[in-house]
C-alpha cells in the first residue's frame, strides 16, 4: 500500500512539474521574446524627430562615433545643429567630421548639420554619422536642435572665427575677423554672443583727453588677433589693457609698464597715473531677433541687418 | 500510523505542486495571450517573434513619412549556451524587379536602404547581419515602402515579406 501510495505520489509529480516546466518555458520564450516597440534613444518633437543608433551619448576616447537620423516634421525646410552639452566649460582642440567628410574644428560646441527638406518631399530625412576627436578627454550630452539660419546669432555661430569662452559666450578672435555690421548707418565689429545678446563695439574710437595720441590706440583688429588657440594673450597687446562694460568698452594705452591706473564704469577714469591714454568705444547690445539681409561681414560687405522675422 | 503520516506529507507536496502548476498557468495564460498577435518560432535554440500587426499595405511616401509608419518588429532571442551568427533575411512575394526597386527598406527608423540594393541570400535580401551571446536578445523594426515617386501600375502591387532566419557557425 505504502508503495503504490509512493508510486502514484511520484509520477503525480512529475507530471506536475514537467507540465509547469514546459509552460514556464514557453511563456518564458514568448515574453523574452515580447516587443511593444523598440528601444531607440530618440528624440521626438512635433517639428522633428531624431533617432540615434545607440545612446545620446558621446566621448572622445572609446565611443566618439555617433550615427542619427533626422525627420523633418516640419512643413518648412528646416536647418538643424547638433548640440554636445559638457561640463567641460573649455572646448580646446576639439574638432569633427560628418560623414568621413573633412575635419572642422568645434568652434562654439555646435557643430551646423545643414537642411532637411520639408515633410513629404524628398530629403526630408538625413542620415549623419559624426566622429569626434581632441586630446583632450571630454564627455557629451548631445542634443539636436532647429536653427534659424538668417538670425544673425546664427551667422556667428556659423562662422569659424570664433569660439566659446569658458563662461559659455561665443567671441570672435583671430586675424582678419570677418565680423563688421552695419547697423544704424554706423560700422561696427560684433564681439559675440554674450549673456545671449549679440554684442557690438563702435569702431570710432574716442579719446577721453588724457594724453590723446592717436597713433597709439589699441586697434580692434589688434584685439581681436591677440587671440592665440583661443585663449588672450596679454603679452601680445603690449601695454595696453582693455575691459568691456555693459555700454563701453575701455582701453588704455600705458607707456611705462611700471605705472598704476584704474577706472570705474560710470565715470570712465579714478585716477590715473603718469603717461596713460585713456580710450572708449561704445558698446551696443542687440536682441537675437535680427535677421541677416545681407553681406558676409567682410570689411567691404559688412552685414545689414533688419529687426525682427 | 506511520502509513499516514507519509500520506500526509505527500498530499502536502502535492497540492503545493499543484498551485504551483495553477500559478503557472495563469502566468503562461496572460503571457501568450500577450503575443497571440506575434508569431513565434524556435530555430535550434533561437527563439524569433515576428510581430507585424500594426502593418499596413505598403503606400508611395517619402523617407520621412515612411519612417513615421508602423512597422515590423522582429526579435531574436539566442537560448543557446554558446554565442551565435546570424543573418536575417527576406522574401518578398513577388519577384518583379521593376516593383522591387521602388521598394525602401529601414532598419531601427535609421539605415534606409533601396530593397534591391541590399545584399541577397538564396533568393532574398539580408537586413541584418550579427552576433548573438548567449541569453541576449536582438531586436529589429522593419518598415517598407514604397518611393515617392513610383508609378501607379507599382503601388497597386501588395507585397508581404517572409522572415527566415539563418543560422551561422557561432563561438564555442
Amino acid at each position: 500500500m505504502v508503495i503504490e501510495m509512493g508510486k502514484r505520489f511520484y509520477i503525480l509529480l512529475f507530471v506536475i512539474m514537467s507540465a509547469s516546466a514546459l509552460l514556464l518555458s514557453l511563456s518564458y520564450a514568448s515574453e523574452s521574446g515580447r516587443n511593444d516597440e523598440v528601444a531607440l534613444a530618440e528624440i521626438n518633437k512635433d517639428e522633428y524627430r531624431v533617432i540615434f543608433s545607440n545612446s545620446k551619448k558621446v566621448d572622445t576616447k572609446d565611443n566618439n562615433k555617433i550615427e542619427f537620423g533626422i525627420i523633418n516634421k516640419s512643413d518648412e525646410i528646416n536647418n538643424f545643429a547638433l548640440v554636445l552639452n559638457s561640463d567641460d566649460k573649455v572646448l580646446d582642440d576639439l574638432y569633427y567630421s560628418i560623414n568621413s567628410g573633412s575635419k572642422e574644428t568645434v568652434t562654439n560646441g555646435m557643430i551646423n548639420l545643414g537642411e532637411v527638406q520639408a515633410f513629404g518631399t524628398e530629403g526630408d530625412f538625413n542620415f549623419y554619422s559624426i566622429e569626434i576627436s581632441s586630446n583632450n578627454d571630454y564627455e557629451f550630452n548631445l542634443d539636436v536642435l532647429p536653427v534659424d539660419v538668417n538670425l544673425l546669432s546664427s551667422y556667428i555661430k556659423r562662422s569659424k572665427q570664433v569660439y566659446l569662452d569658458s563662461v559659455g559666450n561665443i567671441r570672435y578672435y583671430g586675424e582678419n575677423v570677418n565680423n563688421y555690421l552695419n547697423y544704424n548707418n554706423h560700422l561696427y565689429r560684433i564681439i559675440g554672443i554674450v549673456d545671449g545678446k549679440i554684442k557690438l563695439l563702435d569702431t570710432t574710437d574716442k579719446g577721453l583727453g588724457i594724453f590723446n595720441v592717436s597713433d597709439q590706440y589699441p586697434s580692434l583688429d589688434d584685439y581681436l588677433s591677440s587671440f592665440t588657440n583661443r585663449k588672450l594673450e596679454v603679452n601680445e597687446v603690449l601695454n595696453k589693457r582693455s575691459w568691456m562694460t555693459e555700454i563701453r568698452d575701455y582701453w588704455l594705452v600705458d607707456n611705462n609698464s611700471d605705472n598704476v591706473y584704474g577706472a570705474t564704469d560710470t565715470d570712465g577714469v579714478i585716477s590715473v597715473m603718469k603717461n596713460v591714454g585713456l580710450y572708449r568705444r561704445n558698446v551696443v547690445i542687440l536682441d537675437d531677433i535680427y535677421n541677416v539681409s545681407n553681406g558676409d561681414g567682410t570689411i567691404l560687405h559688412p552685414y545689414e541687418v533688419t529687426y525682427g522675422s | 500510523m506511520v502509513v499516514s503520516k507519509q500520506l500526509k506529507k505527500q498530499i502536502v507536496i502535492e497540492v503545493v505542486a499543484l498551485i504551483f502548476l495553477i500559478g503557472v498557468l495563469i502566468y503562461a495564460f496572460f503571457a501568450i495571450k500577450k503575443n497571440e498577435e506575434n508569431k513565434v518560432t524556435n530555430l535550434d535554440g533561437m527563439v524569433v517573434v515576428i510581430d507585424d500587426s500594426k502593418v499596413t499595405k505598403l503606400k508611395g511616401l517619402s523617407d520621412g513619412e515612411g519612417l513615421e509608419e508602423d512597422g515590423t518588429t522582429y526579435t531574436i532571442t539566442n537560448n543557446n549556451k554558446r554565442k551565435v551568427d546570424y543573418k536575417v533575411v527576406i522574401f518578398p512575394d513577388i519577384h518583379d524587379e521593376e516593383v522591387l526597386k521602388q521598394v525602401r527598406v529601414s532598419i531601427n527608423d535609421l539605415y534606409i536602404e533601396d530593397l534591391t540594393d541590399l545584399e541577397r541570400l538564396n533568393g532574398g535580401y539580408i537586413i541584418a547581419s550579427n552576433s548573438l551571446d548567449s541569453g541576449f536578445t536582438d531586436m529589429y523594426l522593419i518598415k517598407y515602402w514604397y518611393k515617392d515617386n513610383s508609378n501607379k501600375e507599382v503601388l497597386e502591387e501588395n507585397i508581404e515579406f517572409e522572415y527566415r532566419l539563418v543560422k551561422e557557425s557561432g563561438e564555442k
